[in-house]
């Protein structure tokens, strides 16, 4: 009844041409997923400085909170556990579970670059007439985001990774691609290699950017050091 | 509304499957990857064909298939989803289609392993997460469990584990590891009989749990309706009709 099967057929372009439109979904996840975990994340550091006790605190709940669990948990729970309410489609969900996740990692980051500026220059800015939300957006912000940019790249880096886990609510990205195709030629290494030179075709050139704009960054504070 | 007006109203059938690990039932074409093949593709789209609409297969780890179904990803599961208890409080399965056995693997030179899955005690027992097999190992043997179909039989040759239980097709499949390479061959130590059959969500009413050969309940009529044994008769092992994929 079951017959002998057919010897398994090697890796065709067909394969490779699934492998691209694999990483073009893991570039679409990622990127729309940094597109929401960014705002999200400096809304939550704002809200840590400067939202009152109450909102501070919950924000600094959710940030202890997403940080504390694992992102595939959570993406279980927000496509299965959360079906019964709120019915999101795969890819939606995959989005807004990694973005929610980042965004927790944003707004430490954030934090850290308002942290970095200098309490003197809102202090200054204010005694110049400033009102706190001025001071913020024109002084303290640009500062603190300029600050925040290696970092965030790093995290994207990284996000491009993360978001293998969500093939577990049924999207097909790069990674799962590789091991339906694995499984299919008989063969890990080959379509393991492809998997991983697409990756690192798609992280390094945020790396380069990375290091380029740490350097720009570490230029600019010498020469306000230097003024 | 009825599972079968809204199949009707939305005009494409969606049905889950796992195409990794999944010859013969749906997986990538050979000889043009992202097209599906498969003898379930070919059920999918008689029955799409039955009903007047149009097939859409959904990829779905095998294992959270049941829980995809339920809050809505798709229509209907076709995947080899074995009829068994716990399932059958849960979704209606429609008259089974395929019939098969549970195979027992293990290295062709380990003789400790016999056939007999009481005898398995302590011994370490790859099989699919979620699978009937899985279910069959508890209490006996160690299940060591995995997402793939494959890797079980690549861990038993390589020594990680002591045998593997799966279905005599997916042994057939990806069981054989030949003698001549640097894996240890692999041989066969016994079987059992069980069948799988396509499954739809219990709506509304929870109508009496329906038994491995009764019709399905009131929900999944419609799929019962294309009678699954008279369709996987006519379907034919030769392609059929290029699948749509949702990725």
């Amino acid at each position: 009844m079951i017959g002998t099967p057919p010897p398994p057929r090697p890796m065709s372009s067909g394969h490779v041409r699934l492998f691209l439109e694999g990483a073009g979904i893991t570039l679409l996840v990622s990127t729309l997923a940094m597109a929401l975990a960014i705002p999200l994340g400096l809304l939550l550091s704002l809200a840590r400085f400067y939202g009152g006790p109450l909102i501070a605190r919950l924000a600094g709940a959710y940030v202890e909170i997403y940080r504390g669990t694992p992102v595939l948990l959570q993406l279980y729970l927000l496509y299965y556990g959360l079906a019964p309410v709120l019915k999101l489609g795969a890819l939606p969900a995959a989005v807004i579970g990694l973005g929610m996740n980042y965004a927790a990692y944003e707004a430490e980051v954030y934090r850290a670059g308002i942290q970095a500026v200098p309490k003197a220059q809102l202090e200054a800015a204010l005694a110049l007439g400033m009102t706190n939300r001025l001071a913020l957006r024109r002084v303290v912000l640009p500062q603190a985001l300029r600050h925040a940019i290696p970092n965030v790249t790093n995290d994207f880096i990284a996000l491009l990774k993360d978001s293998s886990l969500v093939s577990v609510i049924t999207v097909v990205e790069l990674t799962k691609q590789m091991t339906i195709t694995a499984v299919d030629v008989r063969r890990w290494i080959g379509p393991g290699l492809l998997c991983a030179g697409l990756y690192f075709a798609m992280s390094y050139p945020l790396g380069v950017i990375a290091r380029r704009l740490e350097k720009k960054l570490e230029g600019e504070r010498r020469a306000e050091e230097a003024a | 509304v009825s599972g079968l007006a809204r199949v009707q109203a939305a005009g494409v059938l969606k049905w889950g499957g796992d195409i990794q690990g999944g010859e013969p039932y749906v997986y990538d074409d050979p000889a043009k990857p992202g097209r599906l093949v498969g003898f379930e593709v070919e059920i999918a789209n008689a029955i799409a064909n039955e009903l007047g609409v149009r097939a859409e297969f959904v990829q779905n780890d095998w294992a959270n298939l049941i829980p995809s179904l339920e809050r809505g990803t798709f229509d209907v599961v076709m995947n080899g989803l074995e009829v068994t208890e716990p399932r059958t409080g849960r979704v209606s399965f429609t008259r089974p289609y395929y019939v098969f056995a549970a195979r027992l693997m293990a290295r062709a030179s380990d003789m400790s392993i016999k056939s007999d899955l009481f005898a398995l005690h302590g011994k370490k027992v790859g099989t699919l997460a979620n699978s009937l097999a899985f279910e069959m190992l508890r209490g006996s043997a160690e299940p060591v469990v995995y997402e793939g179909v494959e890797e079980p039989y690549a861990d038993l040759a390589n020594g990680r584990t002591d045998a593997v239980l799966l279905d005599d097709v997916i042994a057939a499949r990806y069981g054989r590891r030949s003698p001549g390479s640097a894996s240890s061959a692999t041989s066969a130590r016994g079987t059992t009989r069980s069948r799988s059959a396509p499954a739809t969500p219990i709506s509304r009413r929870r109508s009496t749990a329906p038994s491995r050969r009764s019709p399905p309940a009131a929900s999944s009529s419609a799929f019962s309706k294309s009678t699954i044994s008279g369709t996987s008769a006519r379907a034919s092992w030769s392609g059929g009709r290029p699948p749509t994929r949702r990725r």
